[in-house]
């Protein structure tokens, strides 16, 4: 269609006609900020101005590409449906191409395929579209319908257009201020999902009470929560709002199946606007049965692990726009480091609790012998692990000094300490020597069925020789503090660790330990930083742990000083230290 | 932990006809799985596991290779630690990984 700007008398008529119908438009621009009242408003004036039937505006998508249904009059499923069209296609997508009013006398005879069903559904003959222009930038368009025929005449387009002029700079600006406004609403949403106030929550009251405020903040009718199990293979259902049976019933899925899933291994947001048609199996029954029918799913990741899924849904149709998403996304990533520090805090009472269990309480009393021993939780949550000391006996009645580190933390580290731990008591019982209690114990854990990896040094004291026999299975070498030496570590040869699958045998090695010298066996955690060597950390215990004869417990107190000052330590730690004291039995 | 995982990469290796992947950064229970993933895509009898960038290796990522080296061994296949230096050759010393069959490690390049 040609430009048709209404020129001479009719445009004098025009504009005396015009200037009640701009002052409304103008009015209802200036009464309204929210983009939705407004357009609301602005389409009831256009419709009685125009005498139209029919009203509609869509919007200019943020990809730019595409035109969204934003506000209809006898048309509202439109904006209900979500209806999108690219620009270019359609009657509205021409519109918006050509920047062009366009009139479709009969749309029955449109020489542009009608793109949108329900204009044929609803009856509509004629149409009138103009497009929506602030600045030389489309924001949209608007365009009428009639259900009679009706040949709009370039007075209506004029009228039209100028209307819309007016339209497109209201919209404009209340776009600018709804954009201010989501700013402001998203700030003070992420505030309250990120409110300290969470941390101090049970995770079950947690979760509850993040899907309460999400549900709230995106709309919606149901909200789920699943985490990942320890084992990083499936997801299981913990909090639900709207869906209770999912967590009722103990839903779980692994990763890659399902709705959840699917979100869980690709780490990537996914909208199923339609459940009917969703183009992922739905593997739940509950959202079905709940007749749920737009799902939207983000990851919950936190330092780039992924520990669950959070989605939304609702009960009727709704495209879930790219805001949506986006909102849902900085919930999730706020609400996962709530989660995250819940979960943490939990795994660490756990593990803390089974720690305190298999430690022993109680050390021996061994004529000659001082024992000391000690054992220090990480000061980070997430690290609570499977270290642990321990004393027992060989089948030969020597006893048996034993530290050991399961690799990883947390609740399955501090059970599968337990597990080393009860192996290597029970095959010392019945073994000649440490290095046979080793290799049995590293069978043990070389069984299909087992896994887990921890590193073990075993000593046998024989306290009336003064000597220590040790087998070691990847473990850090322990350290010899003497009267009259300095500090040394006793390199002892070895084999891998527990749970490596090494068949071969462990090398056996004797140590003296002389009157008055102390001998400390200990975890990883004490010697090993980041960016430095072990030799350095071996170096800086060597230092601590000075020279010189020194009873065990203030060689512990020493050395922790020193190399986890303030009782704080990124990694657990177990000390074990036995000092030989004959002399002193002589001498006191 | 995070800026170790930004830090952290994974590329792929060949050096002396042997195919396989080089760590770059510190190698720990924030980055290991990525690792892991990482061998378990690749082919071949032999893999090559380059280390020479690899700055720091923590049990975590002792316990990644370790896994690695039992999974290809049940497969008749091996794998080759190679440019191992600083932390990680004390590491892999003190776990006395090349004791395992189906691993051969490397100070420098691999000489096989």
């Amino acid at each position: 269609m040609k430009e048709s700007r209404p020129e001479g008398s009719s445009e004098r008529s025009l504009r005396s006609d015009l200037t009640d119908p701009l002052q409304l438009v103008t009015e209802a621009a200036l009464a309204y900020l929210d983009l939705d009242d407004l357009l609301a408003e602005l389409l009831e004036r256009i419709s009685s101005i125009m005498g139209s039937d029919t009203a509609a505006i869509l919007l200019v998508e943020d990809d730019r590409e595409t035109l969204a249904a934003r506000a209809a009059k006898g048309l509202e499923e439109e904006v209900q449906r979500g209806f999108r069209l690219p620009i270019g296609a359609g009657f509205a997508g021409r519109v918006a191409a050509t920047r062009e009013p366009i009139v479709i006398e009969d749309i029955e005879r449109s020489p542009i395929e009608i793109v949108n069903p329900l204009l044929r559904e609803r009856g509509i003959r004629s149409l009138l579209g103009v497009p929506l222009v602030v600045e030389g930038r489309l924001v949209g368009i608007m365009h009428i319908g009639t259900f009679a025929p009706r040949l709009f005449s370039e007075e209506d387009v004029g009228l039209l257009r100028l209307v819309a002029d007016r339209c497109a700079l209201a919209i404009d600006h209340a776009r600018l201020y709804e954009a201010e406004h989501r700013q402001r609403v998203r700030a003070e949403a992420l505030h309250q999902i990120g409110e300290t106030a969470l941390n101090q929550l049970e995770l079950g009251e947690l979760l509850n009470e993040l899907l309460d405020r999400i549900t709230k903040l995106i709309g919606t009718d149901t909200a789920a929560i699943l985490l990942v199990d320890e084992e990083g293979a499936n997801l299981a259902a913990r909090a639900a709002k709207g869906l209770e049976e999912e967590v009722e019933r103990g839903f779980q899925l692994p990763i890659g199946a399902g709705f959840a899933g699917r979100v869980a291994a690709t780490r990537e947001p996914i909208v199923i606007e339609d459940l009917e048609h969703s183009p992922i199996e739905i593997v739940n029954p509950v959202l079905r049965e709940r007749g749920i029918r737009s799902l939207l799913g983000v990851p919950l990741v936190v330092d780039g692990r992924l520990i669950g899924v959070l989605h939304v849904g609702t009960l009727t149709q709704r495209a879930f726009s790219r805001d949506d998403v986006e909102l849902l996304q900085l919930v999730a990533e706020r609400a996962a480091q709530a989660i995250d520090h819940d979960l943490l805090v939990q795994q660490r009472r756990i593990a803390e609790e089974l720690q305190a269990k298999l430690l022993p309480r109680k050390l021996l009393k061994v004529p000659g012998m001082q024992f000391a021993a000690q054992y220090l939780p990480a000061a980070e949550h997430a690290a609570v692990g499977g270290d642990w000391y321990d004393i027992l006996s060989f089948a030969d009645g020597r006893l048996g000094l034993a530290v050991g580190d399961v690799v990883g933390n947390g609740v399955n580290a501090a059970a599968m300490m337990g597990e080393v731990r009860s192996a290597v008591r029970a095959y010392a019982l019945e073994a000649r020597d440490p290095a046979d209690a080793i290799s049995r114990t590293a069978r043990f854990f070389n069984q299909p069925g087992e896994a887990g990896m921890a590193t073990v040094i075993l000593g046998a004291l024989d306290s009336a020789a003064a000597r220590v026999t040790f087998a070691r299975a990847g473990h850090p070498h322990p350290l010899l503090v003497a009267p009259n030496t300095s500090s040394e570590f006793l390199r002892l040869p070895g084999g891998p660790l527990i749970g490596s699958g090494y068949q071969g045998a462990y090398a056996e090695s004797t140590a003296e330990l002389p009157s008055g010298s102390t001998l400390l066996l200990y975890t990883d955690g004490l010697i090993e930083r980041r960016g430095r060597l072990l030799r350095e950390g071996e170096a800086e215990l060597v230092a601590a742990a000075a020279d010189g004869e020194i009873d065990p417990h203030a060689l512990l107190a020493r050395v922790l000083d020193r190399l986890a000052p303030d009782g704080t330590t990124s990694d657990d730690i177990a000390l074990l230290a036995v000092q030989n004291q004959e002399h002193r039995r002589y001498l006191g | 932990m995070s800026l170790n995982a930004e830090q952290f990469s994974i590329t792929d290796a060949e050096i002396n006809g042997l195919v396989g992947v080089a760590v770059s950064g510190e190698l720990d229970a924030a980055t290991s799985d990525r690792l892991a993933a990482a061998l378990e895509a690749c082919n071949g009898a032999s893999i090559l596991l380059d280390l020479e960038r690899c700055t720091f290796v923590d049990s975590s990522g002792i316990r990644t290779i370790v896994e690695a080296v039992r999974r290809l061994d049940d497969e008749g296949r091996k794998l080759v630690v190679c440019n191992v230096r600083g932390q990680v050759r004390e590491m892999i010393e003190l776990v006395q990984l090349d004791a395992l069959d189906g691993v051969r490690v490397y100070s420098g390049p691999p000489t096989e």
